[in-house]
């Protein structure tokens, strides 16, 4: 699976990065919301993982992005503690799954796994 | 013209030597900037390492530390910048990846680090070591970390407070018991911050807390009972409303919102017109929201204020608490002339929006 991160936080985005990696996905990293929308733009990935702090454009503004576009791509949020209303807000505008940190790399693995299953063929 | 030509001489003599000096500084700073890159990327590998050895299984950690990364531990430009990434990573995982950033930080003997910072004399550096090890969930530094809940510097007591809940939980509130300095409202917020993140448990010694001699300490305990629902200190919080502090009070009134009981609006509206001004525009507010239609009439006669925030409140109360309280205030003498008149049509239209 083709999988864009955006995510601001470098150790962050390389942790991601290799565990994704060592799954087998295609890995395209993006550190900021503007260059996010421009990857996701010019790649297609089949999955984005986001954080909601971000700068230039902001998580929500990825997903809302995403949401106004054709071709459906899947969306997970990463959030942080506390931040339940975003996250809500974040569901309202369509992103299908959030992961709150801190979190196990394991678990993000499994969620991302949903998402490579449930992926038309 | 000789005078003139040694002056223009001296000023190009200067100009070299700043261009030089200029040049020499950016070298200095690239070349640093260049080490600070490469010490990033080592930490941040060592850190990647120890994240992904989760499925060693075993208690050790085994992370290849090369002679060169011995070498810079010794460092302490090297060990902040270690000492930062791990951090940074071990507040966004969790789990063995968790585990195996504690096992690394302890390998490094970076929690000696910590402590010997939580020795200096200045209080940045001790409150970012206290920071540290709440961080790192040492627990076994937690007496030294607890003296700290009291020091006389308020960002070293703030983070001694914070760590000693993130070590400890909700039996980390015992700091309340002998806290001598007021907690800022800002630190009420960030504590009640890390105290949501907690699974929900009974916890014991609010009772003591609403008597402390603390203002501080009082209000914060009256914002426990409020965000956790303690019902059965609804007498304790009831008793608060007599406190000589005003603040205090002002907090019972928003506390017992929480815990109403039938009773609650007619006592409160007993206390109205003994309360500051502040005070009485909570409890209207808090009547809106545990207010009924029989509470109307007391309302109607606290009216007759000349001051407009507590005559506006006191309308939007009537208004919200009952499907007729428009109509028992379109009814009264004064309704057709202001300020009255004005306010009631100013809170119709708030409502009908």
């Amino acid at each position: 699976m083709r999988i864009l991160i955006a995510e601001d936080d470098e150790l962050m985005l390389r942790t991601l990065e290799m565990r994704l990696k060592k799954d087998g996905h295609e890995i395209i990293v993006a550190r900021d919301g503007r260059d996010a929308l421009a990857r996701i733009h010019d790649s297609q990935p089949d999955l984005v993982i986001s954080d909601i702090m971000m700068p230039y454009s902001s998580g929500l503004e990825i997903v809302g992005s995403l949401r106004e576009k054709e071709t459906y791509i899947p969306i997970i949020i990463l959030s942080g503690m506390g931040q339940e209303d975003v996250v809500l807000e974040a569901f309202q505008l369509g992103a299908d799954d959030f992961i709150t940190k801190p979190f196990s790399p394991n678990e993000l693995s499994i969620r991302v796994r949903r998402f490579s299953f449930s992926r038309p063929k | 013209m000789i005078y003139f030509e040694l002056v223009a001489l001296s000023f190009l003599g200067i100009a070299c030597l700043i261009v030089v000096y200029m040049l020499f500084h950016l070298r200095i700073v690239e070349i640093q900037r260049s080490r600070y890159r490469k010490w990033k990327n080592i930490a941040d590998l060592l850190v990647r390492d120890a994240i992904f050895s989760e499925h060693d299984g075993d208690d050790g950690l085994h992370l290849p530390i090369n002679r060169h990364t011995e070498g810079l531990l010794e460092n302490e430009r090297f060990k902040k910048i270690l000492n930062k990434e791990l951090l940074s990573a071990k507040k966004n995982m969790s789990g063995a990846a968790s585990l195996n950033l504690k096992k690394l930080y302890l390998m490094l003997q970076l929690d000696q680090y910590a402590l010997k910072n939580l020795s200096s004399n200045k209080w940045h550096i001790k409150a970012k070591a206290i920071q540290d090890l709440g961080i790192m969930g040492l627990s076994e530094y937690l007496s030294k970390i607890y003296r700290q809940t009291n020091n006389r510097h308020e960002l070293v007591r703030m983070e001694a407070q914070i760590a000693v809940i993130k070590l400890t939980g909700f039996e980390g509130l015992r700091f309340l018991d002998v806290v001598s300095y007021q907690i800022n409202d800002w630190q009420q917020i960030k504590l009640l911050n890390e105290l949501s993140l907690l699974p929900a448990q009974n916890f014991k010694g609010i009772e003591n807390w609403l008597l402390s001699e603390n203002d501080s300490v009082v209000i914060f305990a009256l914002k426990l009972v409020k965000n956790f629902h303690r019902y059965e200190l609804y007498n304790q919080v009831e008793a608060c409303l007599n406190h000589s502090t005003a603040k205090i009070r002002g907090m019972a009134i928003a506390a017992i919102e929480k815990l109403y009981r039938e009773d609650t609006s007619k006592m409160l509206l007993k206390r109205y017109l003994e309360e500051e001004l502040s005070n009485r525009i909570a409890i209207a507010k808090t009547l809106q929201q545990i207010g009924g239609e029989d509470d109307i009439p007391v309302l109607i006669s606290f009216l007759a204020t000349e001051e407009l925030e507590q005559k506006r409140t006191l309308v939007r109360t009537i208004a919200t608490i009952s499907e007729n309280g428009l109509d028992h205030l379109n009814t009264l003498a004064e309704a057709g002339e202001p300020p009255l008149s004005l306010i009631i049509k100013q809170i119709e239209g708030e409502l009908t929006v």
